[in-house]
Formats: structure tokens, C-alpha cells, sequence
């Protein structure tokens, strides 16, 4: 999703919360156009399911 | 001022400092390619882009700045990916550039459209493309930024050929790019480093590539000497430490001498500094430096704990960290621990028969080698045991003199490093190129001056060599001081060896039928070419072939079933090392 003008936006990704998800954050949190990542437990699959056509 | 894109490109390489291109011209990159026919940028045409990505990457690693290759769509940037690939490993700075279609094409399957952009973005620290000429303004310098900065690797930038074309208003051009210096680590993370390692009582130092990276291969010496710890390097830090040092213990891992992989079992304290336990150097992780606390220096904070648990990490440039180390280090004293250290590393010498029963055992070679190179020689190696015993046995005494493909473990990189390590060479001593020799009809060089510059080696295998054997028209072109050794066993010697150690010697696609004349292929691309033979002074006949100017080729035969010993099964621990059977026989 676009925030404000556009020049930057946010994505969700719906993960399985594994040991290695730490990991996947430090390497994700290295790279240049990443920003900053955010946990949202408080994001329901209900939230997800809702957001996709599909059932996830 | 009104310029083209294409223009603009060449002028942000200029001001950047590029000197040297290495690339092949296709339709996509032709705008670009008419812009560098006004520049004093040096294009050197290679003979496949993989050729060229890794003749940037042989500057690069000798200089340690980012270095620039060049391609055309399609092909030309599928060709590019292995180096690409190469150079994110290796944590190699690299710039490489790709023409594409025009952006009104892009996802029409357009003649040599591939999305260039979606291949390269798992394998670069960055990549671009550019939708608008004016961007180039920003993203040339940023890709220069990334590629240096922090630990370096590859940006890959893609212009699409209406980019290329479309004109472009520049008033002021932007500052180049540059590394961005670290952030600094806190007093309180040096000052408990510095704790640890006084109550440490087997403490020892693993080198990575990053200490080779950062230049702070002269503070780790001290810093071994400060704290009497012994020192492991990885195959990329190999040149950190001089072999003559005598805490030096050499490389760790699977080909190892035994000697230092025991001495980790012992270690109460493991400092790491920019290495990032990779399997090929820990074995079986789980067990590895069983009894020691480990402490992580590195400057990319996602290698703290992805293999191993530090109890103690610095993020943070490896030169910055020990000098404020070596501030407050007070000199430790181990003298059971080094002792132990020089027992084993004296009980556990490379096995290799006499030199004058043996003279071509690959161990001895590469020995021969290290006493006839002058000690700044740059050697690159191929993939497979010929790079191993070269890293075994080759005593490789300065930072940046070893050039190998260590991460990816590419086949094929060897002769084009060795053409572009030389080349970065000639152009630090301000040589201009030389013009290339004629070969007279012996195929020694007739005519003109000798090829000045240092001599860089490269030592492949037979099968290795021919994976970007084309290159050697480059080198005929360039006429650089690159001799290329071609260790032949008519086999690829590594998966032979692999096969015969852990596959009941069912040997599959590991022997070579046709082998050719490495000789008279050399002569065929116009360079010197020569063939060793074991029964007529080889040795001599080496030195003498590595002292004549200009570039060579020199098949050296050696025996079709040596192996590389020590092993460590893959897989299996350390400590569970595979040794020499039985003495070697003398040489058939
Ligand atoms: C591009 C590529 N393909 C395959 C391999 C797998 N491989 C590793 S070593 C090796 C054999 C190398 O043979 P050669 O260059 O003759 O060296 P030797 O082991 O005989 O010294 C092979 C096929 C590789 N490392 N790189």
C-alpha cells in the first residue's frame, strides 16, 4: 500500500512465526529500500482473510 | 546543458573515477557504448560477459573500490549473473551496468527482453532500473554508495536504450558516490571484548574476508600478538597474516591442516572477525569449538548469530574495533597455549613426497611457486583441489594477493580475475597498456617490449580453465603479464576425489576423454604456451617460463589420482578428519 505521496509504501507479510523469522527480519532489515519493520500480532488471520479474495 | 542519457551515464563513471570498463556491446547498450567513444574511460572487450563481470571483480578485490561491467539485454545480462552471484558471496563491490529494451517494450517478450531486473534482484545488495534519464543522477552515485559501503557487493543498474537516448537537462552534476563510514560501536561493547580476552585462557582469532575488506589485517597481527592468541583464517583471509608469523596456524575447515582444526576443539574463547562460519569452515556446526565462548566482530549486523550464538558481538568496521581494542588490551601471556599451538601445528605438517622425487606433486608446486613469486604476486586460482592446495600450500603473505572464488566456488573465475587483477595492477603503477606482442613462428614473442607490470598468476585445473578459456583473446589483446598454470589431471579432480572418498569409487562424468593441448591452444589465441615435462627439469623450466614477459599458458601434468588431505567429511565435524592412506608414489 502507498503511503502519503507515494514515495514510500507498507507491506504486510503473513509469516508462520518460526525460529528463523528472526533471521529473515535482519536480513530483510538490511537492505536499502527496506525502511523499518513492525510486528503486528495484533493482525488477525481474520484481518488477512478478509484483505484476499482467497481463503488463507 | 542538455545531454543524452547515455552521456550522462559516462559522465558520472568519469567523475566517479572509472577508468577501465569491462563489458561486451549488444543493440540494447549501443547508445551507451557510442557516449564511451568520447571518454577516457579504457573499454576492454571481453569475450563473454561472464568473462567481464569477472574482470571487473579481479579489479575490484585487488583495490578494494568497485569496479564496472558492462552488457547488452537478454544474453548479455544472463551471461552477467554468475559473476553478479560471484560477487554478493564474496562481498566483491561491483557495479554492473545492463542496457534493456525500450521501456515501451518491456513485457512484450521483446526481441532480448529478460527482466533483468527480477533475476538480479536476489543476488545484488541493490539493483535499479532506471525508468527516467534524470534518475541516472542519483542512482549512478547511490550504486557506487551501496556497492562500498558497509560490507561491499554488486548493484546492478538497468537502462532501458529509450533512457539511454532521451535527453536530459544537468545543471550540476552530483558528488560521486562514496563509502558511508560505519557506525561506531559503544565503549562499553570494546571495553567488554577487551575483558573477555583477558580471561580468556585459550583464546583464539578466525579471520574472514572482512578483515581483508576493511585493511585491518596488520591490527589483527597485533592484536594476535597483544593477546597470545593464535590465528585461523578462512580461504578469503588467506594473506591477513604472513605463514612465517608464529601464532599463524593457517586455514580452518575442511581442508585444514589436522593441527588447527584440533586446536579449535581446545579454545576456551573464539573471536570472529568478519567471517561468517561458513560450513566449508566449521564443519558440523553444532560441534564446533566445543569448549569457547564465541565473540562476533563483524559490520553487517545480520551475520551476528545466524550460525552460531555470540555471547558477545560488535557491529561495526573490523579497523575501527581493534584499534580501540589495542587501546586498552594489556599484553596477555599464554605460554602453554601458544606452545600448544606450535606442537601441533609442527606435528601436523602438509604431507607431500620429495621435492626431487616429486617435483610436480601439487603440493610442491605451489611451494616451488611461493619461493620463486615475489611476495605482492597476485594469484587467482580456478575451483576444485588445484585451489586448495594453492590455499594449503601457497604461503601467501600479503592482504589482496589471493583472488579465488570462495563463496559461490565459480569455475571459470580464474583467468579473467587474473586478467583484470592485472590490469587494475598496470594502472596503479601508471603503465600504459603495452601493445601486444607478435608471435613469432616458435610462439615466442617477436618484437616490442616486454609487458611491464607485476606478474599475476592464475592456477586452474583442466577442467576449470575451459570454462572461460575464451578470455584468453583478451589477454592476447592486452597483452598483461598473466601466466595461467594449468594444473592438468585429466579429471575434474575434486568431484573425483569426492566420488572415490564417499561414493565407492563409482566414478561418473569425472574423467576427461578428450583432454586438449593446452600448449597449442595458448599458441592459437597469439599467447605463449608450454607444457612441462616431469622427466626434463620442470622446475627450472617453470621459473624460466614465469620470468619471460608478457602472458603464458603452462600445462603442468600431475598425477590424474592425488587428493586433497586433510579432508573433513561434508557434513561430518572437524575433528573427524580424513588423512593421506598411505605415502604418495613418485610421480609416473
Ligand atoms: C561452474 C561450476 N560448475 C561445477 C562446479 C562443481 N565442481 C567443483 S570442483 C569441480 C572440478 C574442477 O575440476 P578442475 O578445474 O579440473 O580442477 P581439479 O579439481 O581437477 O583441480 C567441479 C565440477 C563448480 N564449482 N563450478
Amino acid at each position: 500500500m502507498p503511503v502519503g505521496d507515494g514515495a514510500t509504501s507498507c507491506m504486510l507479510l503473513l509469516s508462520s512465526d518460526e525460529p528463523r523469522l528472526e533471521q529473515v527480519e535482519r536480513q530483510l532489515a538490511k537492505l536499502y529500500d527496506v525502511i523499518t519493520i513492525r510486528h503486528r500480532p495484533d493482525l488477525t488471520r481474520e484481518f488477512f482473510s478478509r484483505l484476499s479474495p482467497m481463503p488463507v | 546543458m542538455k545531454i543524452t542519457g547515455s552521456n550522462l551515464l559516462r559522465i558520472l563513471l568519469e567523475r566517479q573515477g572509472i577508468r577501465t570498463i569491462a563489458g561486451i556491446p549488444g543493440g540494447a547498450i549501443l547508445p551507451f557504448y557510442d557516449a564511451l567513444h568520447r571518454s577516457r574511460i579504457r573499454h576492454i572487450l571481453a569475450r563473454h560477459e561472464q568473462g567481464a563481470g569477472f574482470i571487473a571483480q579481479g579489479m575490484a578485490r585487488v583495490t578494494g573500490k568497485a569496479a564496472v561491467c558492462l552488457a547488452t539485454s537478454g544474453p548479455g545480462a544472463t551471461n552477467l549473473l554468475t559473476a553478479i552471484a560471484d560477487a554478493r558471496l564474496d562481498s566483491v563491490p561491483l557495479v554492473a551496468i545492463t542496457g534493456q529494451v525500450s521501456q515501451g517494450l518491456i513485457g512484450t517478450d521483446a526481441f532480448q527482453e529478460v527482466d533483468t531486473y527480477g533475476l538480479t534482484l536476489p543476488i545484488t545488495k541493490h539493483n535499479f532500473l532506471v525508468r527516467d534519464a534524470a534518475e541516472l543522477l542519483e542512482t549512478v552515485p547511490l550504486a557506487f554508495q551501496l556497492a562500498e559501503s558497509g560490507r561491499p557487493g554488486p548493484v546492478a543498474i538497468d537502462v532501458p536504450k529509450d533512457v539511454q537516448n532521451a535527453m536530459v537537462d544537468v545543471d550540476v552534476f552530483p558528488e560521486p558516490g562514496r563509502p558511508v563510514p560505519a557506525p561506531r560501536c559503544s565503549e562499553d561493547l570494546v571495553e567488554e571484548l577487551a575483558r573477555l580476552l583477558v580471561g580468556a585462557r585459550r583464546p583464539v582469532l578466525y579471520l574472514g574476508g572482512g578483515v581483508i575488506t576493511s585493511g585491518s589485517s596488520e591490527l589483527a597481527q597485533t592484536l594476535a600478538h597483544r593477546a597470545s592468541a593464535p590465528v585461523v583464517c578462512t580461504l578469503m583471509a588467506l594473506g591477513a597474516l604472513p605463514p612465517e608469523d608464529p601464532l599463524f596456524m593457517g586455514m580452518l575447515g575442511m581442508h585444514a591442516a589436522r593441527g588447527t582444526n584440533l586446536l579449535l576443539e581446545e579454545a576456551d574463547l573464539l573471536l570472529a572477525i568478519g567471517a561468517r562460519f561458513d560450513d566449508r569452515a566449521t564443519g558440523k556446526v553444532a560441534e564446533f569449538c566445543p569448549q569457547a565462548a564465541i565473540v562476533h566482530i563483524d559490520i553487517d549486523a545480520a551475520e551476528i548469530g545466524k550460525i552460531k550464538t555470540a555471547c558477545h558481538a560488535l557491529v561495526g568496521d573490523a579497523t575501527a574495533i581493534l584499534s580501540r581494542l589495542l587501546e586498552r588490551l594489556p599484553q596477555q601471556s599464554h605460554p602453554a597455549w601458544r606452545a600448544r599451538a606450535a606442537g601441533l601445528r609442527a606435528a601436523h605438517q602438509l604431507s607431500a613426497p620429495a621435492r626431487s622425487d616429486d617435483p610436480l606433486h601439487p603440493i610442491n608446486l605451489c611451494r616451488f611457486l611461493g619461493e620463486v613469486l615475489p611476495p605482492d604476486t597476485v594469484v587467482t586460482t580456478d575451483v576444485g583441489q588445484h585451489q586448495m592446495w594453492v590455499a594449503q600450500a601457497y604461503p601467501f603473505r600479503r592482504p589482496r594477493t589471493l583472488l579465488t572464488s570462495g563463496g559461490l566456488g565459480t569455475m571459470g573465475f580464474g583467468l579473467p580475475a587474473a586478467i583484470g587483477a592485472a590490469l587494475a595492477l598496470s594502472d596503479a603503477e601508471g603503465l600504459a597498456l603495452p601493445v601486444r606482442h607478435r608471435l613469432g613462428k616458435g610462439g615466442s614473442p617477436a618484437g616490442g617490449l616486454a609487458a611491464p607490470g607485476r606478474r599475476v598468476v592464475c592456477v586452474s585445473g583442466d577442467g576449470s580453465i575451459l570454462m572461460n578459456i575464451q578470455e584468453l583473446a583478451t589477454l592476447a589483446d592486452l597483452d598483461l603479464p598473466v601466466a595461467v598454470l594449468v594444473f592438468n589431471n585429466a579429471q575434474l579432480g575434486l568431484v573425483r576425489q569426492q566420488q572415490e572418498l564417499f561414493y565407492s569409487r563409482r566414478y561418473e562424468a569425472a574423467h576427461f576423454t578428450a583432454v586438449p593441448d593446452f600448449a597449442a591452444l595458448a599458441r592459437a589465441f597469439g599467447i605463449r604456451g608450454l607444457r612441462l615435462d616431469p622427466g626434463r627439469e620442470p622446475l627450472e623450466e617453470l621459473s624460466a617460463a614465469l620470468e619471460a614477459p608478457g602472458p603464458c599458458v603452462i600445462e603442468i601434468p600431475i598425477h590424474e589420482e592425488a587428493n586433497v588431505y586433510p579432508m573433513v567429511p561434508p557434513g561430518a565435524a572437524n575433528r573427524n578428519m580424513l588423512i593421506e592412506p598411505e605415502p604418495v608414489s613418485a610421480h609416473a
